[in-house]
């Protein structure tokens, strides 16, 4: 071992302690003495660190950072409760309160989904993603791999059957063990309902026959007596609708009582869904892996190109240009294979990366637009004035006007979107292509470059008009010339504020992008939550839930991301010194 | 001459607003003279150095450079600001480049380092060359503010307050860095500084503005000590003694006659406060009473 003949740095220092120091408690910087090597590494880390958490504005990591230091303990452990274990706490008191109030609210989609329901639709969205990844694959796969995978497919269907069984029979006997609990919680209700008929019949009945011989013994003449049969008519009335109402309210309670499902059904049911779906899964891939496969697809083509070639050598006369057709179409048949893919579905992480993409596009497309024009605002009073109609009147206009009419003229550029030029060449690019391009993606992002861009030009526009006077009086003194003066003093001068801009326009960005689309149905976040809204599945409400904390979870690091930005170009951010 | 300035008048704002700085200020420079400006403060010496600069236009009468009325703004006139006026996202480096780049253009990548080397050398910022202004303490960056405007190599050196945020070892030093610097290669400088001695040891000739508003400049103190002139030697010369004494007593007077106009029992505190004091106590006791 080497570590016996070169023993690290401080385990050699140790060694020269007396042993009777070894059981003190271990203090990093005063009762151990320490290589100074390992100090300085220790040194360099933690200014890093420090900085690091400066720059990023992680305010937990500075306190852990000093209490490793050693550095006012009392007050690390402080920071520390604040910034980490205060922010935990109230997140795991949400979590309780989620847990335990979600079950109590019914919806026509079933109860509100508690946090764990959500990590299992999480859970099942990642397997759907990693499952049709493999599909793809095995499309694509040939030789032994195939086989390989082909022979682990078919064990694994055969291994699911006895679960598959088992699974329905527990389903079974849920159902019948949920039957008899909920016809024996009915059976006092069904009786109490006969009850309340009953009585309910006999009581009106009695009523009646009251009236009756009220009217039969009723004077003609008497406006008074008249009056109170009226009365006792509408008191009748009134009975007969409470009572109705209180059949109503014992019917719904029958009802809510005969749809409850137990926990056990729902467990089997679930499980026989996951089982389900992977048969499903298996089955699929088989096909994929063995008759839908590309490899054998292109052998069967082939092996008919052949027959065809060899029919037509041996036709003659007027077969020869049908025989000749049929190999022409033979060749164009297999290229068609050797192009194709499996139809891969979009799953939400690839709905994620397109999302990210699209607001990442449509910001770039805000910024260029917002970020010239800002600076010409700032530097032009009489530009400002002329530009302030159109920034007041189209701030406020919201993605949902913006998207339709971006949908429109965007769909004008692109008449026919499978053969377009820039959208084949589009698909055509490395990293991109698979996003496949589309007018809806491209309206979206127009869309979140108009609502976005507001905040960069103005902010831009207020950075280059304040510009300290002093820095445009050295401009003069060194006489720059325009350029000079725009490009080193007048544009470094506006970019923490700039950068401000473009922080709160990718934040705003983000949000619009969601619903636009949600509304341009354009693949992404906002079009999965669309499609598990109107999808209805058992775990719809879940998934739906996943993507909140999905999209915050990606702003929050786009954010971050500007704000890292923002710091690295601010000059008199003192913060960044250390 | 060099740098005149005839009759000049400026103020800000107009109507009952205006305050008017300077009123009918003339001053005469000749080619390679060093003069320095004394005055209380609030007497407008930065107006005076910005309308020196060209920065500023005056409302009436007119400056003079190189026989020129009132020529734009220029590396010729290189103007010290007192608020150093650096730029905040360039470093040490930058910040002098940006000068160097502008006076000489043609230089190439390494030729300009080099140069720009030479005046990190001449102020002594060798260590700090990648900072930038927020990371350096004041006197770092007063000595940044005078590289650069070194690095303009300016016909016309206009100097505002260039020493005055430094402790008086390091001002010593710049002292006598701007001496040498004077001496290598005479040319025009006009520095605007509160420190009686400082303009002493420098200046071949003192002129003072009258307390402000409206200020004008008022006498003028050629200093005819030999050059080159020794810090150490020239506090026991009598001509420097006299010069002092006459030129403090100058000041008070001013001030006093001013504070006579406005009736006013206090009047602007005077900003002349004798380095050595102790040494020349009888003088400076009616300036620290007041």
């Amino acid at each position: 071992m080497s570590t016996l003949t070169h023993p690290p740095a401080t385990e050699a220092s140790t060694t020269t302690t007396p042993p009777a120091l070894a059981p003190q408690p271990v203090q990093l910087t005063t009762a151990r003495e320490i290589n100074p090597r390992v100090l300085a590494a220790w040194s360099r880390f933690k200014y890093a660190g420090l900085r690091f958490a400066d720059v990023t504005g992680l305010s937990f990591l500075p306190p852990i950072l000093r209490l490793l230091d050693g550095e006012e303990t009392a007050k690390q452990w402080r920071e520390i409760v604040r910034t980490l274990f205060v922010p935990a706490a109230a997140f795991a008191l949400f979590l309780f309160a989620w847990t335990v109030v979600a079950p109590h609210h019914r919806t026509k989609s079933g109860v509100v989904p508690t946090p764990s329901a959500v990590w299992d639709a999480a859970q099942s969205i990642w397997a759907f993603h990693e499952r049709e990844g493999k599909k793809e694959s095995a499309y694509l796969m040939s030789g032994d791999e195939r086989s390989t995978w082909l022979t682990a497919a078919r064990e694994r269907l055969t291994k699911l059957e006895p679960y598959e069984q088992a699974a329905s029979r527990a389903v079974a006997e849920a159902t019948v063990a949920n039957q008899q609990s909920v016809e024996s919680k009915i059976a006092p209700l069904v009786a109490q309902r006969k009850e309340l008929e009953e009585s309910i019949a006999s009581a009106q009945q009695a009523r009646l026959a009251a009236m009756e011989t009220q009217q039969a013994a009723l004077p003609s003449a008497s406006v008074e007596t008249k009056e109170a049969f009226l009365a006792a008519v509408r008191a009748h009335q009134e009975a007969t609708e409470a009572e109705r109402l209180e059949l109503q309210q014992l019917d719904a309670k029958i009802q809510t009582a005969r749809d409850r499902v137990d926990a056990r059904l729902n467990g089997a049911k679930r499980t026989q869904t996951a089982i389900a779906e992977e048969r499903q899964y298996l089955a699929t891939l088989v096909d994929q892996l063995d008759g839908a496969n590309q490899e054998s697809k292109l052998d069967r083509e082939i092996s008919q190109l052949r027959n065809n070639q060899r029919d037509f050598l041996a036709s003659a006369g007027s077969d020869i240009l049908p025989a000749a057709m049929r190999v022409v179409q033979s060749e164009r048949r297999i290229n068609a294979v050797r192009e194709s893919n499996y139809a891969k579905p979009w799953t939400l992480p690839m709905q994620i990366a397109r999302s990210v993409a699209c607001v990442f596009f449509g910001f770039a497309i805000g910024s260029l637009i917002a970020i010239p024009v800002g600076v010409l605002c700032g530097l032009s009073p009489t530009f400002m004035s002329a530009m302030t109609p159109f920034i007041a009147l189209f701030k406020p206009v919201s993605p949902i006007v913006w998207l339709p009419i971006a949908l429109i003229i965007v769909g004008g550029f692109i008449p026919d979107p499978n053969n377009n030029g820039m959208l084949s060449f589009l698909e055509a690019l490395p990293l991109i292509g698979w996003m496949k391009i589309n007018p809806a993606f491209i309206a979206s992002a127009v869309t979140v470059a108009l609502c976005s861009l507001w905040a960069t030009l103005v902010n831009t526009a207020l950075g280059v008009a304040s510009v300290d006077k002093d820095y445009l009086n050295v401009a003069r003194v060194l006489q720059l010339n325009f350029r000079d003066r725009l490009f080193k003093i007048i544009i470094p001068s506006a970019l923490p504020l700039i950068f401000t801009g473009l922080r709160i326009s990718l934040g705003v960005g983000w949000m619009v992008l969601i619903a636009g689309e949600l509304l341009s149905s354009s693949e992404g976040i906002g079009k999965f939550v669309w499609d598990q809204f109107n999808n209805g599945a058992s775990d719809s409400f879940a998934k739906m839930i996943v993507v909140v904390f999905i999209v915050g979870v990606i702003g929050l690091i786009l954010d971050r991301l500007m704000v890292i930005c923002q710091r690295l170009v601010s000059f008199d951010n003192s913060g960044l010194q250390v | 001459m060099f740098v005149e300035m005839s009759n000049v008048t400026f103020g800000y704002g107009s109507g009952a607003a205006r305050h008017e700085v300077l009123r009918n200020a003339d001053l005469a420079v000749a080619e390679n003279e060093f003069v320095a400006v004394l005055g209380f403060s609030g007497s407008g010496k930065s107006t005076l150095m910005a309308l020196l600069a060209g920065l500023l236009v005056p409302d009436a009468g007119e400056v003079r450079f190189q026989g020129q009325v009132q020529p734009p703004p220029g590396p010729a006139r290189g103007l010290f600001f007192q608020n150093y006026s650096l730029l905040p996202w360039l470093t040490v480096f930058g910040n002098i480049e940006l000068a160097l780049r502008q006076v000489e253009p043609d230089l190439s990548r390494a030729e300009r380092a080099e140069r720009v080397h030479h005046f990190i050398d001449l102020v002594n910022l060798n260590n700090a060359e990648w900072k930038r202004p927020h990371e350096m303490s004041g006197g770092m960056r007063q000595r940044l503010a005078l590289a650069r405007t070194l690095a303009l190599n300016p016909q016309l050196l206009l100097l505002d307050e260039p020493l005055s945020a430094l402790d008086a070892l390091t001002r010593a030093v710049l002292q006598d860095e701007l001496l040498r610097i004077w001496d290598q290669d005479k040319r025009t400088v006009i520095m605007v500084t509160n420190d009686i001695d400082e303009a002493i040891l420098l200046a071949d000739r003192i002129v003072t503005l009258t307390p402000g508003p409206g200020a004008a400049i008022a006498g003028s103190f050629p200093v005819d000590l030999e050059r080159p002139r020794d810090r150490e030697t020239l506090n026991f010369q009598p001509e420097f003694k006299t010069l002092r004494n006459r030129i403090t007593h100058f000041l008070l007077n001013l001030n006093a006659a001013k504070r006579d106009e406005d009736g006013d029992e206090l009047g602007p505190p005077p900003e002349v406060i004798p380095a050595f004091a102790v040494e020349y106590g009888n003088v400076s006791q009616p300036v620290a009473a007041s």
